[in-house]
């Protein structure tokens, strides 16, 4: 065995991750050469200096007050919100509506009515999820956006999530995203920038994506979105689905 | 003791105290992983926290495919990604700051202090992905797989990553006028 092979190998001899066999050749030719043993006694050095550094406990007092700090920060921050809530919906129309709706006076009427717009819900949630219908392909940096998320790894579920924003964010900026452009991903992010200034309930990717958009670190480079930017968003996306 | 997945199926079933246990338990790792990855005191608590506060709203999506603890590394180490990504943007590089604390018997110390103050400047300036591996294996005792598990890369590359960054830090060690 050679000086520069015993070289490349000595940190997995080190941490005892070579087989039996190369194990007993580069014991023998560290027995025979003194730079490849001094070499192994670097690495051993170099980690054990690593290993030996401690960090500064900041006490118990912090350590008591995590907890309560996680849960402050907690209730300080937005609810999740229901993922499929109504766009526009005013505050207590619900319930509005309902006391209207059940009076003594209108109940036959109104028991009509609702069947007449469950009916109706049906029909266009059947519409809208026919499998027939060919969905619309939205592109991620040039490539098909489903192909690149099942590439990436994530769970399936995350492909309906991305592609429901997607196909809202384009239903509510006004439908006119350019799907053969070069920079769909710029379009598909304004879009959702355009979504989250008139919707304010935004949930999951829609929420991520249009989070990283409006936060500063990204927005002031949406007319510079490069890999980092996306590498960025995939990240944040990995960070919401975590791998499994 | 109850094991960290049957706390967060508690915790899943709604009951919060299963949650206050699992943050007691990981919250000194967490601190200190986040600590060694950011090198201030400040960012690594708000991370630290924040990494909870992600692990209680993720909740729901954690399967148990893969281990607690490297699911909630994963998201500590993709935090201070972001985080590190917009200090390097600033320019900011706090991590020579941090404070490191000697071994408690110094004549067990194998190098000098000299040479531990030189070796931690090279860790911060290691590439990110290799200071975070270096991190998770030196100081967490993560296997590769276990790297590559909370990285999202391949085995292969959690241990190239690991050896190019001790190829690096070794040259601290080297005696002047040897060849690497």
């Amino acid at each position: 065995m050679k000086c520069r092979k015993v070289k490349s190998l000595l940190l997995d001899f080190f941490e005892g991750e070579l087989k039996e066999d190369t194990k007993k050749m580069l014991a023998n030719h560290l027995v025979a050469c003194t730079r490849c043993s001094d070499e192994l006694k670097t690495i051993e050095k170099t980690l054990e200096a690593l290993k030996s550094s401690g960090l500064k406990d900041p006490g118990e007092d912090f350590w008591d007050e995590f907890l309560l700090n996680v849960k402050k920060e907690l209730s300080s921050q937005k609810p999740v919100r229901a993922k499929y809530r109504l766009f526009l919906w005013p505050k207590g129309a619900t319930a509005n509506l309902t006391s209207i709706l059940f009076a003594e006076k209108v109940r036959y009427v109104s028991i009509g009515a609702i069947a007449s717009v469950l009916l109706i819900c049906l029909i266009c949630l059947k519409l809208a999820f026919d499998p027939s219908e060919p969905r619309t392909q939205f592109k991620f940096a040039g490539r098909n956006l489903e192909e690149v998320i099942l590439k990436e790894g994530y769970p399936p579920e995350l492909i309906e999530d991305v592609l429901a924003s997607s196909e809202n964010a384009f239903l509510f900026s006004g439908g006119e995203i350019k799907k053969t452009s070069s920079l769909e991903i710029k379009e598909l992010y304004s879009a959702l920038s355009i979504l989250v200034s008139r919707t304010e309930p935004l949930e999951d990717i829609c929420y991520t994506t249009c989070g990283l958009l409006n936060g500063d670190k990204i927005f002031w480079e949406i007319e510079d979105l490069g890999m980092q930017e996306i590498e960025f968003v995939f990240e944040e996306l990995r960070l919401r689905y975590p791998l499994t | 003791m109850k094991s960290d997945i049957e706390l967060l199926h508690e915790f899943k079933k709604g009951n919060p105290r299963a949650f206050d246990q699992l943050v007691l338990r990981h919250q000194k790792t967490i601190y200190f992983l986040a600590l060694r990855l950011l090198g201030n005191e400040v960012e690594a608590q708000d991370l630290a926290q924040n990494t909870f506060v992600q692990v209680f709203r993720n909740a729901h999506r954690f399967k148990g495919k893969s281990e607690f603890k490297t699911w909630v590394f994963r998201i500590a180490v993709n935090l201070s990604k972001n985080h590190l990504r917009g200090r390097s943007r600033k320019n900011e590089t706090d991590l020579d700051g941090l404070e490191l604390v000697s071994p408690s018997n110094p004549l067990s110390s194998v190098v000098s202090r000299e040479e531990e103050r030189e070796l931690f400047r090279l860790v911060n300036r290691l590439p990110r992905k290799q200071r975070i591996t270096l991190i998770l294996r030196i100081y967490k005792g993560f296997s590769y797989a276990e790297i590559s598990s909370v990285l999202g890369c391949p085995v292969g590359t959690a241990k190239a990553n690991f050896h190019q960054a001790i190829k690096k830090l070794k040259s601290v060690l080297t005696p002047k006028g040897e060849n690497l």
